[in-house]
């Protein structure tokens, strides 16, 4: 668990690639989600959080998408707990070096990002939050 | 007869419809939340002014433009309750079914489009019209077809609806990728499912470290450090299993974004306008362009 947080830190992919249309604007105030305080049972969230906050913190955000694998890593741990977060966490790391190729690019902070949240990854068999009427 | 009205210094009279007209201009300035306050304001001083149920209406329709869907819907709500066969109902209905629409529910505001076409005959098209664009968000292709050719000539959606019923149908022959071959193939070599997604550079990495960790596992093994060796294949696991969903995963993503473009390329011309024709009465124009 370690070495695959280690890798973490291994985030392949400069965005801006075959997408097509310009980055979209978004608002300078967003924030990448607030993990919060983490859950002390859920492990692979908290081995998430000690990367991200003692690890990544000492060579900066080089994460092309938008959370960063981190943050990524953490929401999806606590969204779908431990085996499926891995499986998760394995597949951003896998995919991040084309996913301009299917997801949308955004300017945050004045960096253009690939925007890949939680939902772009589980759309397909989670059932989203919706609206009642 | 003269009716003389003393104003006092400081003060200042101001009449319904000048204030009516003071709201409406903020909204075609596109000052919505400032429009938004006017119109409160005209609701709150002239309360039984004929014009008060416009005024909610277009409240809702700022609403709307500012993408503040449950404000619109509440707004739209209050119309169709104050007066329920008053001249505003069906419009309000069918802009409740449109704040779905907008919002990205179309299977919601399916409801309301039916139930227009089902009560407001002068409205029916529209809703058509809109109906068919919200199974196309739906990927209901053919359902699409059948609700824009539904639309009558003399329309003015009638041109376009033709040509997008049978644009629609070519929603089903989009060039889909299958996610269960994407994982099968993934399975059996990690990468070749991402290659088969034209992924080549996800390809490389799932390869790369499924490679690794494997022929490492493997050397472990070999030199008697099975703990060390039981970890790294612990590890692979994650590894494989991890390419695997990524493959399923691409699939899916890949199907989206053709769909996505297919609807961008059928290029949504429907616009709704919103005019008051003065205080006599409110119109809806329903417009689009080529």
């Amino acid at each position: 668990m370690i070495l695959l947080l280690g890798l973490l830190g291994i985030c392949p992919g400069i965005p801006g690639g075959l997408h097509a249309g310009p980055p979209e604007l978004l608002p300078e105030t967003t924030r990448e989600p607030d993990s919060g305080q983490e859950d002390g049972t859920n492990l692979g969230a908290w081995l998430a959080t000690l990367f991200r906050d003692h690890i990544s913190e000492v060579d900066g955000d080089r994460c092309p998408s938008l959370p960063s694998c981190s943050a990524y890593s953490v929401e999806v741990f606590k969204k779908h707990g431990f085996f499926i977060g891995w499986v998760m966490t394995v597949d951003r790391l896998i995919h991040e070096a084309d996913e301009d190729s299917v997801s949308p690019l955004v300017y945050h902070y004045g960096k253009v990002k690939i925007l890949d949240p939680v939902e772009n990854n589980d759309f397909w068999w989670f059932p989203q939050e919706r609206e009642r009427p | 007869m003269f009716v003389w009205t003393p104003v006092l210094a400081g003060e200042i009279v101001i009449r319904s419809g000048e204030q009516m007209d003071f709201a409406r201009s903020y909204m075609i300035k596109g000052q919505y939340d400032r429009a938004v306050g006017e119109f409160e304001r005209f609701i709150h001083f002239f309360p039984d002014d004929p014009e008060v149920e416009e005024a909610r209406y277009l409240i809702g329709v700022c609403h709307l433009k500012q993408g503040h869907y449950k404000a619109a819907k509440e707004a739209f709500a209050g119309v169709m309750q104050a007066d329920p066969k008053g001249p505003l109902a069906g419009k309000a209905l069918l802009m409740i079914g449109e704040s779905y629409y907008e919002q990205g529910l179309a299977g919601e505001g399916e409801i309301y489009f039916r139930q227009v076409i089902a009560e407001y005959p002068h409205l029916k098209d529209a809703a058509l019209y809109r109906l068919g664009w919200g199974k196309l968000a739906q990927n209901n292709w053919l359902e699409a077809s059948e609700a824009f050719q539904k639309v009558e000539q003399g329309s003015p959606f009638y041109d376009r609806a033709q040509g997008l019923a049978l644009e629609s149908l070519k929603g089903r022959d989009l060039p889909y990728k299958d996610p269960a071959s994407a994982g099968v193939l993934a399975a059996l070599l990690p990468g070749l499912g991402h290659a088969y997604l034209s992924r080549y550079k996800s390809a490389a990495v799932a390869f790369l470290l499924n490679g690794l960790f494997a022929w490492a596992a493997v050397e472990s093994f070999h030199e008697d450090h099975d703990v060390l060796g039981g970890i790294l294949t612990f590890l692979e696991i994650g590894w494989y299993s991890g390419n695997i969903y990524s493959a399923v995963n691409g699939a899916h993503k890949y199907n989206r974004k053709v769909q996505d473009d297919f609807r961008d390329s059928l290029k949504k011309d429907l616009n709704l306008h919103l005019f008051s024709s003065g205080r006599q009465g409110i119109g809806v124009a329903l417009t689009f362009r080529f």
